[in-house]
């Protein structure tokens, strides 16, 4: 009796340091946000909610904002597209197959710096740097392997029977795909989604490449304040993504079990 | 359980189309999953394919479906050229053996969706797949999904879906393979019956030799990818042309022996009299059905014509017949007797005479993989 609940003290406390560990620094953010004081990390002993009033009414925060949204959904909307179609034919086994899944999945092992040297250059030729097109763009190309493996997983799931039976009752391709398969791999592809979207929203490296002071998004826009002003708004907008987050989390939960 | 609905009121008295299958092959590869085989199926016809696994018959039915390509011959359907035609336009039925419902619709939306993608309004598809669910006495489950249903009621959703577009014709893929025995049996029946009142064409893979002899006008027996034998249950059971055949159809006595310069055939301790067709000193196979052995007390252990003495060394009561194991000095001989009141019975350990009728014996050739002549 002693020696476990020796054994449970030192698992609660070994749990409880992990977990902060893991935390301290997202919630950290939150206090910082209501800060009287006017440099980040700095505790002047007051409260206000000044920074939030900064971060909604500043015009260059705005901007990254309404920057980062639409890239982000540009580069969901093109990478769950291709990924869907990509992860459709490669679950057919055919003679390319490896060779195609290979390059399709370069981006996640090229380091992001080099990726963004490279489409610098390319969309330097194209006269797309700073450009949201150009953001989308290449975000796609990063955002593309998470969805191809996400919706593959599920095409897995699917017994290919499913299309034969839909082809042999009639139905052509485009039918077969759209009544058929589908919707057997939408959990896929609503997860893939969702990773292309989280994959765009918090892109820095190969935006720092690629924006200029127009289509700064808003983590480049959070990099250069930290180097240049230090401002508590940082946190402020912090906040405001931890809880967004956690919104997302929290109804992609219920979305989860329905789709299954 | 048992169904004794009217024919369907949604198929019209159309018939099913004639099927040609004309020299086809394909290779996977090194692998010949089927080398030129061609048969016809007449119009409204059942015809099973028949064989182990492996031997070809799901790569024919596939070819057939569309799903796959020929590398060589052609396949026509009432005389139309499919061989190249897309699966979706070909107007052919298909029951698979894990009945592949679409696990997101339910019954109804299952049996609509053909009739859906040949542009029938949603209504009128709805009207006709409940229609066709009745004929198959599910009406009553139309709104559940397919993973609500049991495995048999499945079969009949997976069937109704099949038919309800009046295809030309109905290719089934060991559709009763998932189901127990006594469902088997009562699905065996009751598909027949769905498929007669159509009048439609149905090509049938089954690795089960019970089932096929129940079902079929034909059965197509595949062995290697080529097709043994074709015929009907009775051809193929009284007339095996080879020994491969003879062991795949029921039960049979097969006995090893060369053709003397008199043309009688020999063996160890039994002759059969000259028959005239093959070669003095070829090897042959004699094939002899339990059923058609008649056992008597041994009076003599000569050679005599057409029989062959041994002992007995199992009896097993089968309630309406008995069936025999006798050693003989030409292996393990069986034979089966139908119970009657005179019928002498025999214990183990007796000595017997196991003898058969000379039309009752089918003279073979026996080399090893023999085919018959094609």
């Amino acid at each position: 009796m002693r020696r476990l609940s020796v054994r449970w003290f030192f698992l609660i406390v070994a749990t409880g340091l992990v977990t902060a560990y893991l935390l301290l620094p997202t919630l950290v953010v939150i206090p910082m946000s209501f800060n009287r004081s006017s440099t980040l990390g700095v505790f002047a002993g007051g409260w206000t909610t000044e920074w939030y009033r900064e971060l909604f009414t500043s015009p260059e925060w705005r901007s990254a904002g309404w920057n980062s949204l639409q890239v982000a959904v540009g580069t969901t909307v093109a990478a769950t597209v291709l990924g869907t179609l990509a992860a459709w034919g490669l679950s057919r086994n055919g003679r390319f197959t490896s060779l195609v899944q290979g390059t399709m999945f370069a981006p996640l092992i090229v380091p992001p710096v080099v990726l963004g040297v490279g489409l610098y250059t390319l969309l330097l030729g194209a006269n797309l740097t700073g450009t949201i097109p150009g953001l989308i763009f290449a975000h796609t190309v990063l955002a593309l392997p998470f969805v191809v493996v996400a919706v593959s997983a599920s095409f897995a799931q699917v017994d290919p029977n499913y299309e034969k039976a839909a082809a042999v009752l009639g139905a052509p391709p485009w039918q077969r795909l759209r009544r058929v398969v589908l919707p057997l791999v939408a959990p896929g592809i609503v997860s893939g989604a969702l990773f292309a979207f989280i994959t765009s929203w918090d892109e820095i490296v190969i935006s720092i490449f690629l924006t200029d002071l127009e289509t700064k998004t808003l983590p480049v826009l959070m990099w250069s304040q930290v180097r240049t002003q230090v401002t508590p708004t940082l946190a402020a907008l912090g906040t405001c993504l931890v809880v967004l987050s956690t919104l997302a989390l929290a109804a992609m939960h219920p979305l989860g079990k329905g789709m299954k | 359980m048992t169904m004794t609905s009217p024919a369907p009121s949604v198929t019209g008295q159309r018939s099913g189309a004639a099927l040609e299958v004309r020299g086809v092959s394909k290779r996977f590869g090194a692998f010949t999953a089927v080398e030129d085989v061609s048969f016809d199926i007449k119009a409204g016809e059942f015809l099973t394919m028949l064989g182990p696994s492996g031997s070809g018959k799901t790569t024919t039915l596939n070819m057939i479906a569309g799903f796959l390509t020929p590398d060589t011959g052609q396949i026509l359907l009432d005389g139309r050229d499919i061989t190249a035609v897309a699966p979706h336009k070909r107007n052919i039925g298909m029951v698979f053996q894990n009945y592949a419902l679409f696990p997101h619709m339910s019954a109804v939306r299952n049996v609509a969706f053909p009739l859906e993608m040949r542009g029938m309004s949603h209504k009128e598809a709805l009207k006709r797949a409940h229609a066709a669910l009745e004929v198959v006495e599910l009406d009553r489950y139309a709104d559940r999904l397919p993973r609500q249903l049991s495995g048999g009621q499945q079969q009949r959703v997976a069937l109704a879906r099949a038919f309800v577009y009046e295809p030309d014709l109905l290719l089934m893929d060991e559709p009763l393979g998932a189901l127990d025995k006594r469902l088997r049996e009562t699905m065996q029946i009751e598909i027949m019956r769905i498929c007669r009142n159509l009048g439609i064409t149905v090509v049938y893979v089954t690795h089960d030799q019970q089932e096929a002899l129940v079902m079929s006008d034909r059965i197509a027996i595949y062995r290697d990818g080529r097709i043994e034998q074709l015929g009907t249950a009775a051809d193929l059971y009284e007339r095996p042309v080879s020994v491969f055949v003879a062991e795949f159809i029921g039960e049979s006595n097969i006995l090893t022996g060369r053709i003397g310069a008199d043309g009688a055939i020999t063996g160890a301790g039994w002759v059969v009299p000259a028959r005239g067709g093959h070669q003095p000193g070829a090897q042959v196979a004699v094939v002899i059905r339990p059923e058609a052995v008649t056992v008597a007390p041994e009076t003599g252990s000569e050679v005599r014509p057409n029989s062959v003495v041994g002992r007995i060394t199992e009896c097993i009561y089968l309630g309406s017949e008995y069936r025999y194991l006798i050693e003989t000095s030409a292996g393990t001989f069986k034979a089966r007797h139908v119970r009657t009141g005179q019928s002498e019975v025999f214990r183990p350990g007796e000595r017997v005479r196991a003898s058969w009728r000379p039309d009752d014996c089918v003279i073979l050739p026996n080399s090893p993989g023999a085919r018959p002549a094609a």
